[in-house]
């Protein structure tokens, strides 16, 4: 209970889709049983198509998220283009390492699409920087044993994004005892892109708000990608089984990549091993 | 920028520090000039004795725990409003169960738009402070601008988390109030002794949170003007007063306006009695 | 005198029982004697032997976690009594229930709260709803709340230190006390007053509730204040939550105000209201 990586709470997911990822956690900060505020991200971007969940202890969750902005910035000056998902998971991992006999009380998740190939990656780590590979679902924090419930028994292969995007939200209010998500009409990327580009995020409702509109701005922003379903998809069955550390607090983002595009191959299959960090460095 | 450090606005009391302060400011504002994105090999073991001991600071330190006393039963409150950010804290200085002094001042002045409060361990709160308050005037000398509370915020957590994972950590919660000198709007946040920081429209640390977040989640709103905010601290000190099991010997409350930092009346002998 | 009566006006079918007249006695005895009716651990100290097994907080790796955390609360006005509570069970970080009931209704005019350990709460609640009956049986007539919260703290008091986990209060309307409102706890603790918050959101319950109480609330306004007092626990305080179980005792016995899914509640209040400006509904992002 009083472990460093449950005394402030939080949890986070990622999961893979057909040409898409998408990652999620809540945001509560608590300290034991109270609620400090609801207002604290655990997922953060580092460039393009790159995104880290971090959950654990609440200071070390911004010390790293801050470390990476720092090392990341750095990069981008010096190879003049963004990191990719699988150079940063390398970063993620060595990085952990450098804390072996001291380390951070993280547990990080990372979520994006390879830039070239736009293959979808996640992965997940544990506090000294071993690397997860999985090619379906990615759990931490202190609702982990629930969320690897939803996930096994909701996620399968080649899920289009919307899917995806409900079986996330599905995830995320097993976290919440009430379910407190809707759609947020948040879109970025412009339609003009080569590459286009959906980030949609999860958030509370807001004022005046419906989960219709959040849909309509999806299908709008989507509109054109190919394996669009209205509203199918598995929707998340209200829990019982819930983490109280993860309460009235949920944020999340999908990343969604387009399927029509040149880049994208027809599911290539992503390596599953560690890449040696100097490999990336030379 | 040489000319900052050595003719300063203020009066020669508040720049001419000894080195140690020089120290501290060499400490706060070093250049990281390497590049280290990773060396591949695993740092050696850091100055404190080992990770497991960290974890079990962390779970001896946490504020369940009786023997963090002060950190528990010293009071801070902070409300931000419409126009201004409140900051209060109970003005008993206890060690023990003893109450060395009834008119304790628990906050520091960091810059004329930011205030600090704290609470935690003797000595430690105060070091930590006024380290923190040094720094932030040093960099108002030097830049002739003052840092926004965020901006000061932030480096008062990386201050804290440094020395987190030092040999003598501080143990030290705070809570830092301001108004954006520019955009004039108020904030408030909220740091725990593990650096954990959190913006929020009105906090509270030790006890007083558990009696007071409840009150304030059903009374502030972000509008409210300064004589409501007062209000809304009258309601939250009442109740400390009714529920809580020790004298903190009433509030010290200051409001962070644009126009600076001022010292707010209130009644400290009012009797409150039990439902 | 019992016993006498017991004797001869028994039917005669019900003359060979399988319970002795002695056991008898002792089941409709107000308080059991301990050994005989509660199983023991073969070990030396019964009680630190439990308490190594079920204290998560001295021992998070502890074998049975007792479902503990509760937000329950009861105030007097001058319409009678409020009685509110939460419905969330937990056991460790789990939450192993939303739909508990915390109010137990002793009898139509009587009733408890639970908080502690769910099990030492329903069972001894129940019981002393039996304890009520058999007194109005015996002295024909209802027990006082008075008299009903000593026997619960005479009960409790007999097994301090061995363990049971319950802080309950209980609330009544009767002729000769008028509303009366006791706390009872497992350390035999059993105080009478006007206002009490029970449980692991006591305090977030006592901040809404002391700021706004009065005597002189009218009915609609303290049903309010309770339900506003149950949702900001079940806000800030992780361990409680569910629903929110409303009671209102007068002196025609309690009536029942509901089982209200906190949720809406909270959107509306926050939504409506204004309040919970902590929670926004835009994401601000890192500090």
């Amino acid at each position: 209970m009083s472990s460093p990586f449950s005394i402030n709470g939080g949890a986070a997911v990622a999961m893979v889709g057909k040409d898409c990822v998408a990652i999620a956690c809540d945001l509560r900060l608590g300290l034991q049983a109270l609620t400090v505020s609801n207002n604290f991200p655990k997922i953060f971007q580092y460039g393009d198509n790159v995104f880290l969940g971090l959950t654990g202890l609440a200071t070390d969750v911004s010390t790293v998220s801050d470390l990476f902005r720092y090392k990341v910035n750095m990069y981008r000056l010096r190879e003049e283009r963004h990191i990719a998902p699988k150079t940063f998971a390398n970063l993620v991992s060595s990085s952990l390492y450098e804390r072996r006999f001291g380390p951070y009380f993280v547990s990080p998740v990372v979520a994006g699409l390879e830039p070239k190939t736009g293959a979808p990656f996640i992965c997940g780590f544990d506090s000294i920087g071993c690397i997860d590979f999985a090619k379906d679902f990615i759990v931490s924090g202190t609702a982990s044993e629930q969320l690897f419930g939803m996930c096994e028994s909701l996620w399968e292969p080649d899920m289009v994004y919307l899917d995806a995007f409900f079986v996330m939200r599905g995830c995320l209010l097993i976290m919440m005892p009430e379910p407190r998500c809707a759609l947020r009409d948040h879109i970025t990327g412009a339609p003009q892109r080569r590459r286009p580009r959906c980030s949609l995020r999860l958030g509370r409702p807001r004022l005046h708000h419906r989960e219709g509109q959040g849909h309509k701005a999806v299908a709008e922003g989507a509109a054109g990608l190919e394996g669009f379903r209205s509203g199918g998809g598995h929707r998340g069955s209200e829990g019982t089984n819930i983490s109280v550390m993860a309460e009235r607090a949920i944020y999340g983002v999908v990343t969604i990549g387009h399927s029509e595009t040149p880049w994208s191959r027809p599911h290539q299959e992503t390596s599953h091993q560690a890449q040696a960090p100097w490999e990336l460095w030379q | 920028m040489s000319k900052g450090l050595w003719a300063p606005r203020q009066p020669p009391s508040a720049w001419c520090w000894n080195l140690a302060w020089q120290a501290g400011h060499a400490r706060a504002f070093r250049l990281k000039l390497q590049v280290r994105v990773a060396s591949g090999q695993p740092e050696l073991p850091p100055k404190q004795a080992s990770w497991t001991e960290l974890a079990k600071s962390i779970n001896n330190h946490h504020p369940i725990f009786p023997h963090a006393f002060n950190a528990t039963m010293e009071v801070l409150l902070g409300i931000t409003g419409k126009d201004f950010t409140l900051i209060a804290a109970s003005k008993a200085a206890m060690r023990g169960v003893t109450i060395l002094k009834a008119s304790d001042d628990k906050t520091r002045q960091l810059n004329k738009h930011t205030l600090m409060a704290f609470n935690g361990e003797a000595g430690d709160t105060v070091q930590f402070a006024e380290y923190i308050q040094a720094n932030a005037q040093l960099y108002s000398m030097r830049n002739d601008t003052d840092l926004s509370p965020s901006a000061l915020a932030n480096f008062v957590r990386g201050e804290l988390a440094s020395s987190l994972r030092s040999r003598k950590p501080y143990n030290v919660n705070l809570l830092l109030g301001g108004v954006d000198p520019i955009t004039h709007k108020p904030s408030l946040y909220w740091l725990d002794y593990l650096a954990a920081l959190a913006p929020v429209p009105y906090a509270a640390h030790g006890y007083a949170q558990y009696y007071c977040l409840s009150i304030l989640d059903k009374h502030h709103h972000p509008d409210i003007t300064l004589v409501q905010g007062m209000k809304l601290l009258n309601l939250c000190t009442d109740e400390l007063k009714r529920r809580l099991p020790i004298d903190f010997k009433g509030m010290i409350v200051k409001a962070v306006t644009k126009d600076g930092i001022v010292d707010m009346e209130i009644d400290n002998d009012k009797v409150v009695k039990c439902a | 005198m019992d016993t006498l009566v017991a004797q001869y006006s028994r039917p005669a079918y019900q003359q060979n029982e399988v319970f002795s007249e002695q056991e008898q006695q002792d089941l409709a005895d107000g308080v059991p004697s301990l050994s005989l009716k509660f199983a023991m651990p073969p070990v030396a100290h019964p009680s630190a032997w439990l308490r190594a097994a079920t204290d998560d907080r001295s021992n998070p790796t502890c074998p049975i976690k007792i479902a503990h955390g509760t937000t329950t609360l009861a105030f007097r006005f001058d319409h009678g009594i409020i009685v509110a509570t939460d419905s969330r069970a937990t056991a460790g970080n789990w939450i192993a229930s939303q739909t508990v009931k915390k109010v137990i209704e002793i009898n139509s005019d009587l009733l408890g709260t639970m908080a502690g350990g769910a099990a030492d709460c329903q069972y001894w609640l129940a019981w002393l709803g039996m304890q009520c009956r058999l007194h109005e049986l015996r002295h024909k007539r209802r027990i006082s709340v008075a008299a009903a919260s000593k026997i619960l703290a005479n009960l409790v008091y007999q097994y301090k230190g061995m363990g049971l986990s319950m802080g309950t209060m209980c609330a009544g309307v009767t002729e000769e006390e008028g509303a009366a409102l006791y706390y009872i706890d497992s350390d035999g603790t059993r105080l009478q007053g006007n206002l009490f918050c029970v449980g692991s959101g006591q305090t977030f319950a006592y901040g809404v509730l002391d700021a706004e109480y009065r005597q002189d609330l009218t009915v609609e306004e303290a049903l309010e204040l309770g339900s506003r007092s149950i949702l900001a626990a079940t806000h800030r305080d992780a361990y409680s939550g569910g629903f929110i179980n409303l009671y209102h005792v007068k002196k025609e016995g309690w009536v029942k105000h509901g089982f209200t899914d906190t949720n809406p509640v909270f959107w509306k209040t926050k939504l409506e209201k204004g309040e919970f400006s902590n929670v926004t509904s835009d994401f601000s992002g890192r500090a």
